[in-house]
């Protein structure tokens, strides 16, 4: 659905983007992270064919996006600031979208309505607050029923109550059009909660890409108590972090869960817990705390 | 209309419309004020001669355009305007829309805001037009082109100012540059070299520095539209009325404007979009604006500079100030384009100071080269003599001898030239020999009052490969004047029927009538129709009197022609392709054509002596 090969970008001599390959399977929601700076959304521009890379190729649905209508067609992006003309209502926008992609839905955006009572059609977005304006975006955005939405920070500054109202918004309508979303955050707990795929970014890569569900069953935090010293050798598990809480010892190991347990459990543990790590945690701890280590510690 | 197959996105097309109609009808307005009413007043004078009445409209047609200079940059800047916002330009680049659509449409869209304004004003004109016997629907379809050419070479200039820069301030500093540098560059070169002539004797015109300088003026819009091209014709005034050279003018604009539409298209296909916001988004042009603005700061400086050191009394203190302005222009140029006050100064100083120096060399090398050269005496086939010291109110040299190809003329002006140019050593930076009084347009008063004022004239010699080259002289008051003198009373006649397009008087048959006019009491004139013979004689005894005028030397004649009476005869020709009238000037000195014009005159009662004395009347009441 969409292909990244081996794309490259550089601004002013700095890479943005370093050869970088992404794939999003049709209809799967993929979260895209990473710290500031990591390149998300040169990528995402790149993507929606905003930027012009210095190598490299994106296809959507087959079809390469340079300049390509056809190829754009049934693809929506909503930047992380939203786009509207200085006299723009959310009427004038809806009949301006109407206008740039042939399949919007007009019934459609009459019938959510009920879902955006507090937005008035004809107040212009510019007196609109950010709330507001996102809600017109993604009004205006879901009525084009796109095939494939790229969504860049879509939440960022909202408060909790709006935030949960349009990502529930949101599933329901990927629900509903079976489609397909790439999505830019910083907010972990959100992607965790909407992502099916996950890819991590740093310095202009992609340093890691997989189901959700593989990178929380290869990096998991165990809570431990031995009768004595901590006995298990460096060697022998894949401690990547190991912090002793009292009696209490809690290590991050990556590595396939049941190796990891069997290998514990010759040691005779008081405790053995395994605790699941949150995107959030996994994110935090390597991004923030060793950097692009985050590698070599979720690859088994 | 889909967005996948056609030039026109109707959907955009129609946005930009209705989005920007303000600017639509804010042109309405001005386009009624300055193109509408004026015609429609020039049309209707019936009391003007119907060649004076298409003159009227040929001007207003050609000056009241001027306000799409403003009106081309807003329309661009509101349809381009989100490319210098980055939110608006990523999202509109993410629609299905191919990029030449884009640019396409938004092209249309901006021209139809200043366009269809025009062309409805246009269509209100069309009832003054019928009025214009016999060229009513020429002058229509003129206009209608004019606006079209108008439109087109401002809106594409300010498109590809938009396409170049980055946001509004740097897409007018690029604006500016399409439509002024031309005319600043050449004016900073003109006034350069007008210190050379006037200082160091040696003319700089007609040569091919100034004539880089005219193509400079020429492809900029502005220029072009004013006199830049007008310029290339030989005789402006005559050609400015002159449709074949309009059109040309308006078709020159269509070319260019489509060179321009094209670049621009280039341009905003490999534009850096994420660079919106910034000063200029197409990184190869940068640097051009860069060293464009150093090369003008550059300019300013040598001029500048020159000019306190030719002068003398303003000092080390002024130059050094313009050395620090103009290195502030390169600098703040920078920092506009940049976004930012952190350059690097010793850099930018190296820099600018590097541009300077070549500038002023290839300035002073030139001045240098060219001043001093002298062509070989059998090469000159023709030689004109202009005095360059007098003009009249409209800037026109009081007095030319005209291409004369007399050997012994030639020589004589030739060994003034070379005798100027040995013993006065003229060149660069050295004191002229002659103080310059080329401000006194009063020459009674600079010649009884500056002791060693001396008459300065320019020599145009045609090489026999049909160059013209010109060459100061400063002539002084003894034998050099005296031959001047005498070769202007030598071809007096010929050179005052040359100056009327007359070849031969016994010819001037198509001269049907004469106004006879007071240059100083403007409300006095007539006309008088008068026969072949008539005119012959008039025109026989005002060469005469030129032959024969008895005056110490060519100055002190003149200035009496100039200040004492001013009256003119002017001829009403019938011949196309002549000047429309031109002028005789004459006064009590030229006593042969004073008898035969008061001769005319008594028919009617009337007397230049009375003219005399009621001018002779304000004069005192004045001084």
């Amino acid at each position: 659905m969409i292909d990244v090969k081996n794309l490259t970008k550089t601004f002013d001599g700095f890479k943005a983007l370093d050869d970088v390959t992404l794939h999003v399977e049709k209809g799967s929601v993929y979260g895209l992270m990473g710290p500031n700076g990591a390149g998300k959304t040169t990528l995402l521009l790149n993507i929606v064919d905003t930027l012009i890379p210095d190598s490299g190729e994106v296809r959507l649905n087959n079809l390469p996006v340079r300049d390509n209508p056809e190829a754009k067609k049934n693809m929506v992006f909503i930047p992380d600031e939203v786009f509207y003309f200085a006299n723009s209502t959310p009427l004038s926008l809806m009949s301006y979208y109407k206008g740039i992609y042939p399949q919007f839905d007009t019934a459609l955006f009459f019938s959510l309505k009920d879902l955006f009572s507090e937005i008035n059609l004809a107040k212009p977005i510019r007196k609109m607050s950010k709330g507001m304006k996102k809600q017109v975006a993604f009004w205006i955005s879901i009525c084009c029923k796109p095939e494939i939405l790229i969504l860049d920070e879509p939440v960022d500054g909202l408060d909790p109550v709006m935030r949960h109202n349009i990502w529930q918004l949101l599933l329901s309508r990927i629900s509903a059009e079976k489609m397909t979303v790439l999505v830019s955050s910083h907010n972990l707990r959100e992607l965790e909660d909407v992502c099916d795929h996950i890819g991590i970014m740093d310095h202009g890569k992609i340093i890691l890409q997989e189901s959700l569900d593989e990178i929380q069953n290869n990096i998991f935090k165990v809570q431990l108590a031995f009768d004595g010293e901590f006995p298990i050798p460096e060697d022998e598990l894949n401690i990547k972090s190991r912090k002793q809480n009292g009696k209490i010892t809690e290590i991050i190991v990556s590595g396939n869960k049941n190796e990891t347990l069997d290998i514990i459990n010759k040691y005779n543990p008081l405790i053995c817990d395994i605790i699941p790590m949150t995107l959030e945690e996994i994110f935090i701890y390597e991004i923030g705390g060793q950097d692009s280590e985050i590698t070599k510690l979720l690859t088994p | 209309m889909k967005s996948q197959s056609s030039l026109l996105h109707k959907r955009i097309f129609f946005n930009n419309l209705t989005r920007c109609w303000p600017l639509s009808v804010i042109t309405i307005i001005i386009s009624f004020l300055v193109q509408t009413i004026p015609v429609y007043i020039s049309a209707n004078d019936r009391s003007l001669p119907e060649s004076v009445i298409k003159e009227n409209i040929v001007t207003d047609i050609m000056s009241s355009q001027i306000f799409l200079l403003a009106a081309g940059f807003a329309a661009a800047y509101l349809v381009f305007g989100y490319l210098f916002s980055e939110r608006l330009c990523n999202q509109i680049h993410s629609f299905p829309v191919k990029r030449i659509t884009l640019f396409f449409t938004s092209f249309i869209s901006g021209l139809a805001l200043i366009l269809i304004p025009q062309i409805i004003n246009w269509i209100i004109m069309l009832p003054a037009f019928i009025v214009i016997k016999g060229s009513g629907a020429v002058f229509a379809a003129e206009y209608l082109i004019s606006i079209i050419a108008f439109s087109l070479i401002y809106f594409s200039s300010a498109v590809i100012s938009a396409v170049i820069a980055g946001n509004l301030v740097s897409m007018a500093v690029v604006y500016g540059i399409f439509n002024f540098a031309g005319l600043l560059i050449s004016a900073m070169g003109v006034l350069y070299s007008s210190i050379f002539e006037d200082r160091a004797g040696f003319v700089f015109k007609e040569n091919a520095i100034s004539k880089i300088l005219y193509l400079f003026e020429a492809v900029f819009p502005v220029n072009l539209m004013t006199n830049g091209v007008l310029n290339y014709f030989d005789d402006y005034d005559n050609d400015y009325f002159n449709i074949g050279v309009r059109f040309t003018i308006y078709i020159l604009y269509l070319i260019i404007s489509c060179l321009l539409i094209h670049f621009s298209f280039i341009i905003y296909k490999k534009r850096n979009m994420e660079s919106a916001g910034s000063g200029i988004s197409f990184k190869p042009v940068k640097q051009i604006i860069i060293i464009f603005a150093d090369i003008a700061a550059a300019i300013l400086v040598t001029f500048l500079i020159s000019e306190v050191l030719l002068q003398e009394d303003n000092g080390f203190i002024v130059s050094v100030s313009f050395v620090i302005i103009g290195f502030f222009t390169a600098a703040g140029v920078r920092m506009i384009i940049e976004k930012t006050v952190s350059i690097n100064v010793f850099k930018e100083i190296a820099r600018w100071a590097v541009i300077a120096v070549c500038i002023n060399l290839i300035f002073c090398g030139y001045n240098a080269a060219a001043g001093k050269y002298m062509p070989k005496k059998d090469r000159i086939s023709s030689i004109k003599i202009v005095n360059e010291s007098l003009y009249d109110f409209s800037n026109n040299p009081l007095f030319t001898v005209t291409g004369t190809d007399d050997k012994d003329t030639i020589s004589i002006l030739y060994d003034i030239a070379s005798a100027s140019k040995k013993s006065e050593k003229l060149l660069a930076f050295n004191k002229p020999v002659t103080p310059d009084y080329s401000d006194f347009y009063d020459y009674n008063y600079a010649m009884q009052n500056i002791p060693d004022f001396r008459p300065k004239y320019s020599l145009a010699f045609t090489l026999d490969n049909g160059i013209v080259f010109y060459r100061y002289i400063n002539v002084d008051k003894g034998e050099q004047n005296d031959k001047i003198v005498k070769i202007f009373k030598e071809n007096a006649v010929n050179s005052i029927m040359l100056s009327l397009d007359i070849k031969d008087i016994e010819n001037a048959d198509y001269i049907e009538k004469i106004e006879i006019g007071s240059n100083t009491e403007t409300t006095w004139m007539k006309s008088y129709p008068m026969k072949k013979e008539k005119i012959i004689e008039l025109l026989r005894a005002y060469a005469e009197d030129f032959a024969d005028f008895e005056t110490k030397d060519f100055c002190d004649h003149y200035f009496s022609v100039y200040l004492k009476y001013n009256s003119g005869i002017e001829y009403d020709e019938s011949i196309v392709m002549a000047p429309p009238y031109t002028t005789l000037n004459f006064n009590q000195n030229y006593k042969r054509t004073y008898a035969i014009i008061e001769d005319i005159l008594s028919s009617n009662n009337e007397s230049l002596s009375e003219i005399d004395k009621f001018y002779e009347a304000k004069k005192d009441e004045n001084f």
